[in-house]
């Protein structure tokens, strides 16, 4: 795979994948010559764009803050790490380095980490040393880049041209060189960079910050104890954060969590926490969420401050007025109001009370499909409000708050493996007959055999003669599940009507023989 | 003696059609003037089944709450193959393009969700459906008036059992207000409750013959239509016989002309609960 750039007209060689790379093509090569080489390969050609290296770079360097708060990215395709007291929480800087190494190639790319005293020494021997890990010890700085060539310096390219005229071409003989000659022939940049490998000079890092959430804060002359006061305020620093005019509207991002936190006299603080199923702008939902909460509320001697902060956020985008309602804002109207009925009924009841189904990949009746809390499920399909018809190509890349902790662009979001709905491994996509009602438990039921064929059964004391049978259906336990047995046996299902006409869904532990009901044709 | 059996079915279809014709009112001038409350086609539901469409002047009407009772001697069970059918109905119906939720609110009215999939390998009632588990009836009630009047939602499907005349009174107003589908499942013990629902249905499980589930479907109750006959023999024609088939999951009338037994015995069904 090559990606190309133009340069005066000729394409040339931006970027290329290690095969090309064992064929002999070279960064900065034509890209007729680069064909040539890969003559007999299947080569893809794409445009490079050096925007989008940025921007996988800088989440890049956001995913490494679990390392340490000082991240650097350093384009086009390193990182800066100060490791300075982190080493500590990995025990050992070897170790830490071995994670950094591991991580990274989990993440599909491949990483040569170097841990030195100084960034431009740690930068050479990343950069042109074969082993994935390398340690410099304290002093050892010189040894280390002594064979290296001297681009390891991060040198102008005319710098080294003019070193290679003069037959210089590893790091260790510029150093043998009088320091005063250096400088008299060469640019002052050559002894920066060979002061800072050794450690003579400063090199500084710009690490990425991350962004203060958007928070409105009210501070009052003095405690306040009414209630009403304080709701008011809270209606209006809502309406400065999520209603018109409000941060939220200039960052086209709708809040997916806030804060709020009550500075008490002489207590305290009160910090309330709302979640939402979707991202949301609307103040008077939000109020509508809140207020309950907020009646709850020990004030104590008086309120002296309220803060309002949106810890968690996703893109939303602007809402168009339009005169005539089209199909796509209907349902992206739909899909909000959904979201905010999902968002009342579990800041009421509870989020575990508001659930979703998806399918997981189980041959149990009873596993093959798991219940999630709607506030963490996804929007109903084709309605997510970040990938909807008001969200445009860029903003379905861009992840939920991206400079905060929370972000997990590159590590899998979810902890239990849950297919998806088009999955190909799915056992009850309609194949077989199932009941409209599965007990939650599977409860147990005495059942006479006639003929090896079940004759009358007796559930909760009730007594059901069998009148038709279908069966056996034979679905295998999971044998691999050693903590419960109730899933280790294989069963045998059989459909059983009673005397009233219920078509009833029972079945037969083979290792036990007991018999249990599972289902009802409702 | 073959040409004696065709008369006598030749017999009995037109008995049926005639039949037909005057329980859709298009005997008495035309169904909408029968049918004040549903004036145009978008107002309604249809079951898919057309003898019970035509009971319903087109089908079960929009904004407002039907009940459905099925039997409960031993244990009550919902009767979660004819909800999801309807609610599956909505969902293509032309009145519910962009809403498109359907929530089934309390735990014992939640169908497994096998039995949401179609057999074509279609998710979306799956994906579609929402799943509420109030902790008592107070927030039962405050969760169906909630979905009711939510104007995202298609259908809400719930558990009506112990709602008394005033609760039924709210639903009603607040799915008129959301002018969204209500389907109560209730017990049939509770039968003999005061409640303002619009449609009232009596489902019992019935002996087959075949290997498919099937339920008798008895209409007691059709508010803003014509009242329902006090002859036993006309009730009858307000009792279907509908047969879920195994091997395409889909819900029908039974290919039967008529039911074997008749219209159950609602009176017999509240004097069992009176004994119990």
């Amino acid at each position: 795979m090559l990606l190309i750039s133009m340069r005066h007209g000729v394409q040339i060689v931006a970027r290329c994948c290690p095969t090309s790379s064992a064929a002999g093509v070279e960064c900065g090569m034509t890209v007729a010559h680069a064909r040539a080489l890969l003559e007999g390969h299947d080569c893809l050609i794409q445009p490079h764009d050096p925007a989008r290296d940025d921007q996988a770079l800088h989440r890049l360097a956001v995913w490494a803050l679990r390392y340490s708060p000082l991240v650097a990215p350093d384009p086009p395709d390193g990182l800066q790490i100060d490791i300075t007291g982190c080493q500590r929480l990995f025990r050992g800087e070897k170790r830490l380095a071995r994670a950094v190494a591991r991580d990274i190639e989990r993440l599909d790319f491949a990483a040569r980490v170097a841990i030195a005293s100084t960034f431009a020494c740690a930068w050479a021997v990343a950069q042109c040393s074969d082993c994935q890990v390398t340690l410099i010890p304290d002093g050892f700085e010189r040894d280390a880049i002594a064979e290296l060539p001297i681009a390891a310096l991060r040198i102008e390219p005319d710098i080294i041209e003019a070193l290679q005229e003069v037959e210089v071409v590893r790091v260790g003989q510029i150093l043998d060189l009088p320091r005063s000659e250096l400088a008299a022939r060469f640019p002052s940049q050559l002894l920066l960079r060979l002061d800072q490998v050794l450690g003579q000079a400063i090199e500084t890092i710009d690490p990425i910050r991350p962004k203060d959430p958007p928070q409105v804060e009210q501070v009052f002359d003095g405690p306040v104890v009414q209630i009403e006061a304080i709701a008011l305020c809270v209606q209006q620093l809502l309406e400065s954060l999520a209603g018109v005019g409000g941060q939220l509207l200039r960052l086209e991002r709708g809040v997916r969590r806030l804060d709020i936190e009550l500075l008490r006299v002489d207590a305290e603080p009160v910090r309330l926490t709302l979640s939402l199923s979707h991202p949301s702008r609307n103040a008077k939902h939000l109020w509508s969420l809140l207020r309950p909460r907020l009646e709850q509320v020990n004030i104590g001697f008086g309120i002296e401050r309220i803060r309002l902060i949106a810890s968690r956020t996703a893109p939303l985008r602007h809402d168009q007025t339009e005169h005539w309602s089209n199909d796509a804002h209907l349902q992206h109207e739909a899909h909000r109001i959904t979201g905010e009925l999902i968002d009342t009924i579990a800041n009421r009841l509870g989020r575990d009370r508001v659930l979703r189904v998806q399918p997981f990949e189980s041959h149990l009746p009873e596993r093959a499909f798991a219940r999630r809390s709607a506030m963490d499920s996804p929007a109903l399909p084709g309605g997510n409000l970040e990938s909807g018809c008001h969200g445009s190509a860029d903003r379905q890349t861009r992840a939920e708050s991206p400079m905060t902790p929370h972000w997990s662009g590159l590590s899998p979001p979810e902890t239990r493996p849950v297919a998806p709905l088009t999955s190909s491994f799915f056992p009850m996509r309609g194949e077989y007959d199932r009941p409209a009602l599965l007990l939650e438990h599977a409860a147990p039921i005495r059942v006479e055999l006639i003929d090896n064929r079940p004759a009358r059964l007796t559930w909760n004391r009730f007594d059901y003669q069998v009148v038709d049978s279908l069966g056996p259906e034979r679905i295998a336990g999971m044998w691999w599940e050693d903590r419960q047995r109730s899933v280790q046996s294989t069963r045998d299902y059989y459909r059983l009507q009673d005397q009233t006409g219920h078509w009833l869904w029972t079945y037969r532990e083979r290792t036990s023989g007991q018999w249990f009901i599972h289902g009802v044709w409702a | 003696m073959r040409c004696e059996l065709q008369q006598l079915a030749t017999a009995i279809e037109d008995i049926q059609q005639r039949s037909a014709t005057v329980e859709s009112g298009r005997g008495f001038g035309g169904s909408a003037g029968l049918c004040p409350a549903y004036s145009h086609r978008g107002d309604v539901v249809s079951t898919g089944i057309p003898a019970i469409d035509s009971a319903l002047c087109g089908g079960v009407g929009i904004g407002r709450v039907h009940e459905w009772f099925s039997n409960a001697d031993g244990r009550w069970f919902p009767p979660l193959s004819l909800l999801m059918h309807v609610a599956q109905q909505a969902l293509g119906s032309e009145s519910f393009i962009h809403r498109k939720a359907v929530i089934w609110i309390g735990r014992r009215c939640w169908p497994y969700s096998a039995a949401l999939i179609h057999r074509a390998g279609d998710c979306s009632m799956l994906e579609y459906s929402i799943l509420v588990d109030p902790p008592d009836d107070a927030s039962r009630l405050w969760v169906i008036d909630l979905a009711l009047r939510c104007r995202a939602v298609a259908a809400v499907i719930a558990d009506g059992s112990r709602l008394d005349i005033a609760a039924s009174r709210r639903l009603q107003l607040a799915a008129e207000a959301g002018r969204t589908l209500g389907l109560l499942a209730r017990p049939s013990f509770e039968l003999d409750t005061l409640s303002t629902s619009t449609t009232r249905w009596l489902i019992q499980p019935m002996l087959t013959p075949t290997v498919n589930p099937r339920w008798t479907v008895q209409l007691l109750r059709r508010k803003g239509m014509r009242p329902l006959p006090a002859q036993p023999d006309l009730q009858r024609s307000l009792c279907w016989t509908l047969e879920y088939d195994r091997a395409t999951g889909a819900l029908r009338e039974s290919s039967e002309l008529v039911s074997r037994s008749g219209p159950p015995e609602v009176a017999a069904i509240q004097s069992k609960r009176i004994s119990a």
